[in-house]
């Protein structure tokens, strides 16, 4: 309905543009044909410089439009070249053949930190990625990097709406101490990229090695990603609308075993550690034929709580056009990611499910105000609302319907009484987390979100020709505000349990365990602010054969932000950088290039003198292709480019702010007889009169500075055959030297109170291969690309502050990033005597250690199993090799997409209450996969390399830590896209006025392959407790005026 | 001809996509919860049939399944009588019912009433077998009201329906002049108020509040042996140094022929916990420091003209506790229960005094933990009263002490048995092991199987009618064990 309403308006818009006045009208009509004299249907004529529909050849290639005298009318059709003809002062035939635009490899453009700038010139590392290939159901773009885009590395780790972004590394993880996370730059400003519209992205770039984001200096240490919106252009006005309806079910949930099963594991599990059972042969059957529903239920919170899909609507329309003077662009779009809980539906007054929203909007603008003048506007923004149940943590939910086994409480006491399991904050930290699920989810009030994001920056672009030609100035300034925005409605009914027996009269015996909270509100409110500002000046010529340019920019940012520092002075502060950045090239026919970058930094958090940094860069190609000798005689080899750079680059993201003050505070000390505390005694003994010191809380950490990444990039770029085939391939390697880190190992003789000083003594190595490929061809009508990319990198500590220790494996040096580390087991054990006869495993009392319990292995051979024995094991959560393969096809008016996407080099452990079985006794459901597997069953099977050791209840210390056994393998390959979309012929949209319509059906996640089966591998989780992520389908239509 | 095909493509590629459309987005949206499913009663035009019943006997509460067709599952319209008294229907599937053995019922027949849902009978029968009542010891409920909401309690009188208790802590049981039976009950640790229990006239009273007797914090109370015209007090009075002894009494006393209604400070000693009074009269009680016992009256302070006690023993070297005494009514010996152990004392008849003490169960260290076991491989956390019952078997062999000691295990939540020779059992409580991982509770039902205690600190035994009494300190009640 809003949809038509503000497609309606905008057509009226329009008309209104094109009905302006007219002078004298001359009528042009012809026919248009293609190279092999066919008609062309709906190829678009309009009159140059004046904004407008237009009008578009008929099925026979006919036209007719009327025109001012003496004006240009430009001809076009996609994949053609344009085509201009002058009209004069009188009626005419105009018969055009279109050409077919012959684009190469040599015309591929590449989005640069400079600007765009043609793929051949290219001396850096840089993914530009097309932005059709970007397809995502969901919010956030994030979430289609995986597998799309070389040199990216990316996982979702939950599906809930409002929440469903990918986290994402470029290149991998090259550093433990502060942030890992990329640059993101759209339009130039740093901004994030969770909110934007995709329909509103022109280009999508990443700048991998130190060459391409030197000019960022600090701030590209981990890379950048070059967004740009789409701006307007010269010529017809193109209105473009797209509605989708996805359809969003889960890609896996893990499945519980029901209340008769799980009754029957949980006295197995006593039983086998000679225990009494839990549950007598009566209460079985009771539980089984549901006798005593009140005190034997048999619940499945999962289905009750859970919906079997939830749909997501999303709409977007933008309009472009302009004129020679002033070009526009618009773009309206709106979004609502439906959650998937159930709701009560009693319950009218508020939804309790996780729903999201977003409203889009964006305006660009550009200007000519003089011949040599550009001025470039562009607002953009978002408002998003998230609306959840009133528990504060959403993931209570899950930790509740995980832990909430079948048999222990009905959804409902047949008296009306709403039962809990614990009384509030028996385990948790968050006391909600004990709550029913049912209950957390629907009866607890409401919460909401909305968040506002306003983005608006101006450029100047001023030609300076008249000084030397190629010169150019270019300000920009920006300014972004952000506020966030939580109002909870909290409430809860009085909560029960039942005593397990009933009384002597048959009724049940009731305890309140959580009074009755009527609802209540809380409020909280953040924001923030930035502002950026940018001066550069450049310069480009050719000379000839010689070719130079020449960048030089000071940037200058500001970053406010307001989340609860109370009075703390030190993080009110603005956190600022200022810049300069210099960039010169030199190429000698487009087949030497060499590239010269630097930036010189500061940032206020470091101390005077330890501010400024200069981080250069070194750069240089060879277009062999370009030579002569092979272009004369080689010529299928479109172009074979071999690169290098060499750069540092700084980086100063550290948590702490301004870490080389002091603090100072009281010196807590309790030194009074019976615990007084007296600080210093100014009293007598048992008569203490104490006044409190002074002292350090916080040493300050003078030397402090940039964390420094030397970075190296062998980089090749070929095409063959034209642009048919094209290979990028690049080689890096990563050391990140004086990483942030506190200093938590000094010697107490140091006398060092209160926290410890930081210094920048961490060290990484990383390195890696990232590429990516393509080919097209056509086979008759039948156009085809195949793709591919991956990514793989590996790092490892060189040096972090840590501990002394004998053995060299318990370190963190010499190992990956967030290493995975546990014991090795060697399988099960057989019988007693092999327990007899293995090393003495030192986690539990050694009696308690049975057959069909883990073995490990004694690492050190001291003949005892304990902590020293823990060694890295597998890789790390965050896979270390992502990958993905595409082929695209079309046919007339179909056309079909399919995209695979993997990861691999990953691993994680499983652990938690329902991995570990019974290991909170009655909290804990226990997992279908891991019931039906081949697990240790006493006198059942006892086979000593079964997936699940002896059951336990109540926990078992020898079993359940860390250990190979638990670690699982977290790669996983998927049919991440499959696309299929149809466009109506033109014979048939051009009746109905239209320019273009596409039907298209996307389905995304549909089939994932792993050997990890009890939730999504990417997850990451290692206990599966998340909002599981979305199997969608989507139905799309798109239409074009 | 080549548009027709066109068109027929792209209405079979329309209706695919509407057809993929349903095919998703018709999944069930259902789910959630809508309240409980609907009861149903049986259907009256088709027939009733009984088959069986299980089991054929058990115990009082024991759940009878009673088996066939067409009983529907609204259990208020099913009535079930087990020897002629109503039986509480738990459940039914329509082809099972489940029903608990009521108390009372002895050997019975087993009837059941069916009605529609109007209340209509619709079937009447009765089983030829019939149901045997077996006999089991079985922990019960005799009085103690309590807000479910709060579960909390106040000091209310009254018949055994609506009296309230705040946290009964001791018990002495006793006959009065009129021949009724009678329980006295130090309402709260440190005593709120004296309450008396009246079993013959089913009723609470109280006999006197803290502020009107003048006490500190009355930690136990005995009678005097043998004529038990006198109800002594102990009293920790906070005093524990020796100097401080003649600041505030120690023991108190009440007489019968006052009712026990007012209260006269008997001793002015260190702090105690508790007295025994053997059956010569000599009185002993103990005190913190060292957890010393002391022989009442034997030193005058000429300064003070008062009497001191003589300081006989620790019970545990350099070592202090709250101690409680509990004399063997053959006065063979004396059981002390503190340091997590019950420890044992001679007494010397001749000389009229305690003989230092012995460890008889429990852990030397002092550890607590609950383990049933001989001798110091027992366990116990926080041994509260306890009372000497005699064991028939014992007079049967011809054995010379012939009582068992029973004993509230405070923070074990159970019941524990002491026989002579240092077994140690658990006799009630701890039942119910279940998923919920808990030992404590309020369940009535078989001790050992069934029944949970919540912190019971109090117990005295009706040898008449063999029953315990507890004083189930934080379940706010007083229950009562016995063989039904």
């Amino acid at each position: 309905m809003m949809k038509k309403y503000i497609l309606s308006v905008l057509c009226l818009l329009f008309f209104a543009m094109s009905a302006s006045a007219q002078k004298k009208k001359v009528e042009v009509t012809g026919t248009i044909v293609d190279e092999e004299g066919f008609p062309m249907i709906g190829a678009t004529v309009i009159i140059k410089d004046k904004p407008g529909l237009g009008v578009a050849s008929d099925i026979d290639g006919n036209f007719k439009i009327e025109v001012e005298a003496f004006q240009y009318l430009v001809f076009s059709y996609i994949g053609y070249e344009n085509q201009e003809h002058l009209v004069k002062d009188e009626n005419m035939v105009l018969n055009v053949k279109m050409l077919e635009s012959k684009a190469t490899a040599l015309d591929e453009v590449t989005i640069t930190g400079m600007g765009p700038q043609k793929k051949v010139t290219v001396t850096g590392a840089i993914t530009t990625v097309e932005v059709g290939t970007l397809k995502t159901s969901s919010s956030s773009i994030s979430n289609s990097l995986a597998g799309n885009v070389a040199g990216v590395m990316a996982m979702q780790r939950s599906g809930q709406p409002g929440s469903n972004t990918s986290e994402f590394w470029i290149r991998g993880i090259s550093t433990f101490g502060g942030s890992s996370s990329a640059l993101i730059l759209v339009d130039g400003f740093e901004r994030s990229m969770d909110e934007l519209n995709i329909e509103d992205i022109e280009s999508f770039s990443v700048l991998k090695d130190a060459s391409a984001t030197a000019i960022y200096g600090s701030r590209g240490a981990n890379g950048v990603i070059l967004i740009n919106t789409k701006r307007g252009n010269d010529g017809k006005v193109e209105v473009n609308a797209k509605t989708e309806y996805t359809w969003t079910t889960r890609t896996r949930t893990p499945k519980f075993v029901d209340g008769l099963r799980y009754a029957s594991m949980a006295n197995e599990a006593r039983t086998s550690r000679n225990q009494r059972t839990v549950y007598s042969d009566q209460e079985l059957m009771m539980i089984g034929e549901q006798l005593d529903p009140d005190i034997y239920p048999n619940v499945d919170w999962m289905g009750l709580l859970l919906k079997d899909g939830a749909p997501t609507y999303r709409s977007s329309v933008s309009v472009k056009g302009g004129g020679s003077k002033a070009r526009y662009y618009l773009s309206g779009s709106f979004l609502d990611e439906g959650g998937m809980y159930n709701v009560d539906k009693t319950m009218k007054e508020y939804s309790t499910n996780a729903n999201y929203q977003r409203y889009n909007y964006r305006m660009n603008i550009d200007m000519n105000i003089t011949s040599t003048t550009l001025v470039q506007v562009g607002i953009g923004g978002a408002l998003e609302k998230t609306n959840r149940s009133g528990v504060v943590n959403t993931d209570d939910i899950w930790y509740s319907v995980f832990g909430y086994n079948p048999v222990t409480m009905p959804v409902m006491y047949s008296n009306g009484y709403v039962p809990v399991m614990q009384k509030e904050g028996t385990f948790t930290s968050s006391w909600e987390a004990a709550y029913n699920p049912w209950i957390a989810a629907t009866q607890t009030g409401y919460s909401e979100i909305w968040q506002n994001t306003i983005n608006s920056n101006i450029t100047l672009e001023q030609k300076l020709d008249f000084i030397t030609e190629g010169l150019k100035f270019t300000g920009r300034f920006g300014y972004d505000t952000y506020n966030y925005n939580y109002i909870q409605r909290r409430k809860n009914p009085e909560m029960w349990r039942a005593e397990r027996q009933r009384d002597s009269n048959g009724a049940i015996v009731f305890n309140r365990l959580v009074p009755e909270r009527l609802m209540s509100q809380n409020s909280s409110a953040t924001g923030d602010r930035k502002e950026f500002v940018e001066a550069e000046l450049s310069y480009g010529r050719n000379f000839g054969d010689h070719n130079i340019g020449s960048v030089l920019k000071y940037t200058h940012d500001n970053y406010v932000n307001t989340s609860g520092f109370g009075s703390d002075i030190m993080q009110g502060i603005a956190r600022r950088h200022q810049g300069l950045a210099g960039n010169f090239s030199y190429g000698y026919k487009n087949r030497y290039l060499l590239n010269y970058n630097f930036g010189y930094n500061g940032s206020e958090n470091f101390a005077k003198g330890h501010q400024f940094g200069f981080f250069p860069a070194y750069s240089a190609a060879w277009n062999i292709a370009e030579e002569n000798f092979v272009r004369d005689n080689i010529d299928w080899l479109g172009m074979l480019k071999i690169r290098y750079s060499y750069g540092e680059v700084g980086s100063d993201n550290s948590s702490s702010r301004f870490p080389y003050l002091a603090n100072f505070g009281n010196y807590e000390r309790s030194t009074g007889a019976g615990n007084q505390e007296v600080y210093y005694n100014w009293g007598d003994m048992n008569s203490a009169f104490g006044y409190p010191g002074l002292s350090y809380t916080r040493v300050s950490s003078n030397n402090v500075t940039w964390e420094i990444a030397k970075k190296h990039d062998v980089g090749i770029d070929l095409y063959l055959w034209g642009d048919k085939f094209g290979l990028t391939l690049d080689y890096f390697d990563e050391k990140r030297e004086g990483i942030y880190m506190g200093r938590d190992y000094l010697s107490d003789m140091v006398g060092i109170q209160g926290d410890n000083p930081s210094a920048n003594v961490g060290s990484v190595k990383s390195e890696g291969f990232d590429g990516n490929f393509k080919f097209d061809e056509r086979i008759g009508e039948v156009a085809f690309q195949v793709r591919g990319n991956f990514t793989y990198s590996k790092n490892e500590i060189l040096e972090a502050d840590e501990m002394v220790n004998r053995y060299p494996y318990l370190r963190r040096t010499g190992f990956r990033v967030d290493q995975a580390k546990g014991l090795v087991a060697l399988g099960l054990f057989e019988d007693y005597d092999d327990i007899r006869n293995s090393p003495r495993q030192d986690f539990a009392d050694v009696r308690d250690v049975m057959p069909g319990d883990i073995k490990y292995k004694d690492v050190n051979g001291d003949g005892i199993v304990n902590n020293d024995d823990i060694v890295p094991i597998g890789a790390t959560t965050r896979p270390n090799l992502i990958y993905g393969l595409g082929l695209s096809a079309s046919w007339k008016g179909f056309d079909f997409n399919l995209h695979f996407q993997g990861a691999g080099k990953s691993n994680f452990f499983i652990n938690g209450f329902t991995v570990y079985p019974f290991i909170n006794g009655e909290w804990g459901n226990i997992l279908e996969e891991m019931a039906d597997s081949n697990r240790w069953i006493l006198g059942v099977n006892e086979d000593p390399q079964a997936e699940y050791p002896r059951l336990s209840y109540g926990g078992n210390a020898n079993n359940y830590r860390p250990s190979t056994y638990w670690l699982r393998d977290g790669s996983y390959l998927r049919l991440k896209t499959l696309e299929m979309g149809y466009t109506l012929p033109k014979s048939l949209t051009q009746k109905l006025y239209l320019d273009k319509v596409r039907l298209h059906v996307i389905g995304q996640n549909l089939l994932t392959f792993s050997k990890f089966k009890l939730w999504d591998p990417e997850m990451g989780s290692s206990n599966g407790m998340k909002y599981p992520l979305g199997k969608t389908v989507t139905f799309g239509l798109t239409v074009n005026l | 001809m080549h548009r027709r095909i066109q068109r027929k493509l792209l209405s079979i590629c329309i209706a695919a996509l509407i057809g993929v459309g349903f095919g998703v987005t018709s999944c069930s949206d259902e789910g959630g919860y809508y309240g409980a499913e609907p009861k149903v009663s049986a259907d009256p035009s088709k027939p009733v049939v009984f088959t069986d019943f299980s089991p054929k006997e058990g115990a009082v509460r024991t759940l009878v399944f009673i088996e066939g067709s067409n009983f529907g599952t609204d259990i208020s319209n099913i009535e079930v009588t087990i020897g002629g008294i109503s039986a509480p229907v738990i459940g039914s599937s329509g082809t099972k019912i489940c029903v608990m053995t009521p108390r009372r019922s002895g050997q019975g027949d087993v009837a059941v009433t069916i009605k529609d849902k109007e209340g209509k009978v619709i079937k009447e029968h009765q089983f030829e077998e019939q149901f045997t009542l077996q006999q089991a010891l079985q922990v019960n409920t005799l009085t103690g009201k309590v807000d479910p909401q709060t579960n909390s309690s106040s000091i209310i009188n009254g018949s055994f329906d609506e009296a309230e208790f705040q946290n009964p802590w001791w018990l002495e049981l006793d006959i009065d002049d009129e021949g009724n039976k009678i329980i006295y009950v130090i309402d709260q640790e440190n005593l709120a108020a004296l309450r008396k229990i009246n079993l013959t006239t089913k009723e609470v009273s109280t006999v006197f509040m803290k502020g009107q007797a003048g006490v500190h914090q009355v930690k136990s109370m005995l009678f005097d042996t043998p004529t038990r015209d006198t109800l002594f007090f102990v009293d920790d009075n906070g005093r524990g140094n020796w100097n401080d002894r003649h600041q505030m009494p120690n023991i108190h006393y009440a007489l019968r022929n006052e009712g026990f209604r007012k209260v006269y400070p008997y001793l002015y000693a260190q702090c105690s916990y508790s007295a025994i009074s053997m059956q010569d009269g000599t009185i002993f009680y103990n005190t913190w420091t060292s957890s010393e016992v002391y022989k009442a009256k034997q030193i005058f302070d000429e300064q003070a003209k008062m009497w001191d006690g003589q300081s006989l023993f620790s019970v545990k070297a350099n070592s202090s506790d709250h101690v409680f005494m509990f004399r063997h009514p053959d006065d063979m010996y004396v059981y002390m229960t503190g340091f997590n152990g019950v420890y044992r004392c001679a007494y010397d008849k001749d000389k009229k005094e305690l003989v230092s003490s012995v460890l008889h169960v429990g852990n030397i260290g002092g550890s607590s933990g609950y383990a049933d076991a001989p001798g110091s491989a027992a366990r116990f956390n926080r041994p509260r009263q306890g009372v000497f019952v005699k064991n028939k078997e014992y007079v049967a062999q011809g054995k010379q002490d012939v009582y068992d000691f029973y004993l509230c295990d405070h923070n074990n939540n159970a019941i524990r048995k002491v026989t002579p020779d240092g077994e140690v059992s658990t006799f009630a409580g701890r039942g119910s092991q279940g998923v919920d991982g808990q030992v404590w509770g309020w369940i009535d039902g078989e001790a050992r199987e069934t029944a949970r205690f919540r912190e019971p600190t109090g117990i005295c035994y009706d040898e008449e009618e063999e029953i315990f009494y507890v004083a189930d300190k934080e379940n706010k009640r007083i229950r009562t064990i016995s063989v039904e």
